[in-house]
């Protein structure tokens, strides 16, 4: 069921490309680069170059497009970036990288610090295949109307657990913060999601948070942190911690770890904090500011969204599929998520934004704020 | 050939790869940063905040605390390994030398993650104290701790006090310790009077070599500290990362290269001074 309403929600404007489902469906987001005729990206802009990627491993379609590449007589090198501000500080020193992701998260700190450059997602045969809730994302739109980005995969915000250790597995992250959770979970060192689902949980609003609501938000954050055994350095680390059986939970979740401990011979399983809203992620690619090949890069991306290639890449990192096509194809490890939460622009999956923004209103929070806040915290 | 023109590959290499990074660090230190952007309005700010923030003097001083705790743990260590080696074994000194040097080889993390599995709740420590019968439950505060952090860098950073240490030993000369033995002074008269006085220098660059390392450390309060465990390394990584705040991280990180060797510089004129 899922399927078919994703697939109808798109299929019926995939033919054209000229006028997209995008420049219908969000009202006032529509931009001459969605609008405007142009002729397709061709692979040909690939023949003997090469693109130089930076971002998420596995994301890159180093795998998925082997042959595509080989066609092409193209070469991809692939950097993992360590966060989101290497990232960006690689690129706006100049680095020259035709390739990055760009996590919904982040999507509109890269758009401001101009590391990233529009796309003209009317050369993009597969653009229109894209599920809704991704293609019309604020998170990947300038305020120029401009898109930034390309949806390839996305997922919910699931914590994971080892089920043989953990009985009845938390509803609300407020029970972390029980005597009963002292040094069994971890957490990424980063206040985004900590910060918002306490807030939630205490009947704030965030991320819209005021200086005084923040403040009352901090003290449970503390309690948090002082309750988790450490900061996880990656979902991979976190797993491995709940495989050695240091710890029993990590509040920072995905799916995939499931597949990690598997290969491992452990058993993990997850769950939703109330609190996460059924919040989600998706990442997309995007082309730099320091790109030294933009149409290669573009050709690039379409290919990466195509049915096949998309299906291969999602189940790859058990994430959901970005192109609605792709979602028939999927293997069983990806066959995990619910499409109608992505088939209409809004209404489904909140793919929500965790941070403040940089300039808050008066008397609200921005995001230095919380990141001193999130320092105070864990200087103990 | 000149003194200049023989020094000059080395200074070169030096202005490039030492100074002009360190000047770079230095502009950035004096930078603005707003609105997700460093711009170049020179400023004060970002030391002011360095040295005014509750939170940065909470990890500096937990920083300068876990590199002394290191580095006399290192030393204490070092010290009676590298008389073994000079005054007790000196036939095997060399083999054992070599397999001080060869720990130097193995992979940083590697160990890290191999201290892991053993101070975890199904490591050796634990497992074994639980076997023996004196724990009923594993103790959680052999990992994710002060403990893990104190554990890990000792073991990575104690060939860096032996060798110091054990070069100085061999600086020692042998007449003086005969000298001493025929005036009947015995093994720890001549320790005390002659041997420690002599290599009070070779320990104030163990001391130089380990307090150092430690306090730039941040990948292993990272991996094996908690969530209350970080060193001012890490709170520069986060500005240089996910706060991408370069100007506050410079500072930051100019702050503890000050401080440190402010330290060091104090104790190593301390020791010049005692064995002048």
């Amino acid at each position: 069921m899922a399927v078919t309403a994703v697939v109808s929600a798109c299929g019926s404007d995939s033919d054209g490309g000229t006028t997209s489902s995008a420049s219908t469906a969000a009202a006032g987001t529509s931009t001459a680069t969605e609008t405007t005729a142009a002729a397709p990206v061709s692979a040909d802009a690939c023949k003997g170059k090469s693109l130089n990627f930076i971002g998420l491993a596995g994301e890159e379609g180093e795998k998925e497009l082997k042959d595509w590449r080989a066609a092409q007589d193209m070469q991809l090198k692939v950097n993992n970036n360590a966060d989101w501000g290497q990232l960006i500080g690689a690129i706006k020193v100049g680095q020259p990288y035709d390739l990055n992701t760009i996590p919904v998260l982040e999507g509109q700190r890269m758009i401001k610090a101009g590391v990233v450059q529009p796309i003209d997602t009317s050369k993009l045969k597969n653009w229109d295949k894209i599920v809704p809730a991704l293609r019309e994302s604020p998170a990947i739109r300038g305020e120029d109307g401009k898109i930034y980005g390309v949806p390839i995969i996305w997922g919910d915000g699931p914590y994971v657990y080892a089920p043989d250790r953990v009985d009845t597995p938390p509803t609300s992250i407020m029970e972390l913060l029980q005597p009963e959770w002292k040094g069994r979970y971890t957490m990424f060192d980063d206040p985004g999601l900590p910060f918002f689902m306490i807030a939630d949980a205490m009947g704030f609003d965030p991320p819209n948070l005021t200086t005084e609501q923040l403040g009352q938000v901090k003290e449970k954050v503390k309690e948090l942190v002082d309750n988790a055994a450490a900061f996880q350095a990656s979902y991979q680390d976190a797993t491995d911690r709940m495989v050695a059986g240091d710890v029993d939970l990590a509040i920072g979740g995905w799916e995939a770890m499931l597949g990690f401990a598997k290969d491992k011979g452990a058993k993990l399983d997850y769950k939703f904090f109330d609190e996460s809203k059924g919040g989600g992620y998706f990442d997309g690619m995007a082309i730099p500011s320091t790109a030294e090949n933009p149409e290669c890069a573009l050709a690039y991306i379409d290919e990466l969204i195509s049915p096949e290639a998309n299906a291969a890449l999602a189940t790859n990192l058990t994430s959901g599929a970005a192109n609605a096509d792709s979602v028939p194809l999927l293997g069983k490890s990806a066959q995990v998520y619910d499409y109608d939460l992505v088939s209409k622009p809004t209404g489904g999956i909140d793919f929500v934004a965790y941070y403040p923004p940089e300039e808050a209103k008066d008397g609200y929070a921005s995001l230095k704020d919380w990141q001193d806040a999130w320092a105070e915290v864990k200087a103990g | 050939m000149v003194p200049a023109v023989q020094l000059a590959p080395v200074t070169l290499f030096y202005a490039v790869f030492f100074l002009v990074p360190l000047g770079i660090l230095v502009a950035y230190s004096f930078a603005t940063f707003s609105d997700y952007q460093t711009t170049w309005h020179l400023t004060f700010a970002n030391y002011r905040e360095v040295v005014e923030s509750d939170v940065f003097r909470k990890l500096f001083v937990r920083t300068i605390r876990y590199a002394a705790i290191v580095s006399i743990i290192v030393i204490a260590l070092a010290y009676p390994f590298a008389y073994a080696l000079t005054f007790i074994f000196p036939r095997r000194a060399q083999v054992l030398y070599f397999l001080v040097l060869v720990s130097l080889f193995g992979g940083f993390l590697v160990r890290v993650y191999s201290w892991r599995t053993m101070l975890g709740d199904q490591g050796l420590l634990n497992q074994g104290l639980m076997s023996l019968g004196v724990i009923d439950e594993p103790i959680k505060a052999f990992l994710n701790s002060g403990y893990a952090i104190v554990i890990v860098l000792v073991n990575f950073l104690l060939p860096l006090g032996v060798l110091p240490i054990y070069n100085a030993m061999q600086n020692v000369p042998a007449g003086l310790i005969e000298a001493s033995r025929d005036l009947g002074g015995g093994r720890l008269t001549t320790l005390r009077r002659v041997v420690l006085p002599l290599t009070m220098r070779g320990v104030a660059a163990a001391f130089a070599f380990t307090f150092i390392a430690t306090a730039a450390e941040w990948v292993t309060p990272q991996l094996v500290g908690g969530t209350h465990d970080q060193f001012v390394g890490n709170a520069i990584q986060y500005q240089f990362g996910t706060a991408i705040n370069w100007p506050l991280g410079a500072a930051l990180a100019l702050s503890l290269i000050v401080a440190v060797v402010v330290i060091v510089g104090l104790v190593v004129g301390a020791v010049r001074l005692v064995t002048r």
